[in-house]
């Protein structure tokens, strides 16, 4: 199985995770770290990557920025208020499903 | 000194995504920024390689699709983002100051129903008369504020081309307004008694429910070009 397929479900989690952690991020930025991150495991597409942000933007989870780069225009995505608190609900369901994959994995610690 | 995209070549990139069928701003912009810092990242390797030939590099990563999956799932999500919004300012609808309102209207519907005698069809006649006019009076408004704020546009924006949305949530309305009109109508409901004063006021809610649909579409419309404006002012003129 792909590592990368795993991953899929946990996408969203995983973005707002980095979004909290580094302040505000933009998309090349967020690809770039969650391939770091994952040891060049997790590769987000711009395809999954943009829609996603767009959504959580829309939803209210994100707020967005457009500031000059350089030459060009950046958008910077952080969390609003709304979106510290799904981030944080986002966590502990990740981390209760890690919890829950490791008794599959090791039945004698459950 | 890492090696920079200059303003000339972040047009050219714009130019690529134009005749990729990126055409949308609020898509293109970001777009733009991604194959530039991709592009930035390959001359961090090889500072002697040409635009072209990095952009081509970038470009093969996307597939034999190129950017038309990125443009259909963007679109996809619009969508959904649309519909929920537009959701949102539904429910928001039912605050205070409209469920008073509402309850009013409803008081004036009783008030109507009063002088309804079985047979008659001139009250449901106003009654349907008013409701529409205002309902179509309300669509008008939301028709002519996206013409305005669409004239404002230097460049087409995905996040406001909605209007297919706006188009079926009207057809939606009108469609069920007026197979209640039928019904009403229909001479064999109204001899047989089919039609009674519970059905003339759940056809007033029904009615209400629509009115407050065709606000919730104006204020959603109106909130939508101000997201916009505050987000892309490049895009507006």
């Amino acid at each position: 199985m792909n590592i990368t397929d795993l991953y899929k479900g946990s996408l969203e989690a995983i973005v707002l995770q980095l979004i909290r952690q580094q302040g505000e991020m933009y998309g090349y930025e967020l690809t770039q770290k969650a391939r770091e991150i994952s040891g060049g495991h997790l590769k987000i597409t711009e395809g999954t990557l943009y829609p996603l942000l767009h959504k959580l933007e829309a939803e209210g989870t994100l707020s967005s920025e457009l500031k000059p780069y350089g030459n060009r225009m950046r958008k910077y995505y952080r969390l609003t208020k709304a979106g510290v608190q799904e981030q944080e609900k986002a966590s502990v369901s990740l981390q209760e499903y890690i919890g829950h994959l490791q008794q599959f994995l090791n039945p004698k610690l459950a | 000194m890492n090696r920079e995209l200059s303003t000339e070549e972040i047009d050219q990139l714009h130019r690529f995504c134009r005749q990729h069928y990126v055409t949308h701003y609020d898509v293109r912009v970001e777009l733009v920024d991604h194959l530039a810092s991709s592009i930035e990242a390959l001359w961090i390797k090889n500072s002697a390689l040409s635009l072209e030939s990095a952009l081509q590099q970038v470009y093969h990563t996307y597939g034999a699709t190129g950017f038309r999956k990125l443009m259909r799932e963007e679109e996809q999500a619009v969508e959904k983002a649309f519909h929920k919004g537009l959701g949102r300012a539904f429910t928001a609808m039912f605050a205070w100051p409209n469920i008073v309102l509402a309850g009013a209207l409803s008081l004036v519907c009783v008030f109507f129903g009063s002088f309804y005698e079985k047979g008659q069809t001139f009250v449901p006649a106003i009654f349907i008369l008013f409701f529409c006019a205002f309902g179509v009076l309300l669509d008008i408004g939301v028709s002519v504020l996206l013409h305005r704020e669409k004239k404002q546009l230097r460049e087409p924006l995905l996040a406001t081309n909605t209007y297919r949305g706006f188009f079926l949530i009207f057809l939606l309305e009108y469609t069920m307004c007026y197979r209640l009109t039928g019904y009403l109508f229909e001479p064999d409901s109204l001899t047989d008694g089919a039609f009674s004063r519970a059905a003339f006021l759940l056809y007033s809610g029904i009615c209400i429910v629509c009115v407050l649909m065709s606000l919730a579409k104006y204020r959603f419309a109106q909130s939508m070009f101000e997201k916009a404006r505050k987000t892309y002012p490049l895009a507006f003129r």
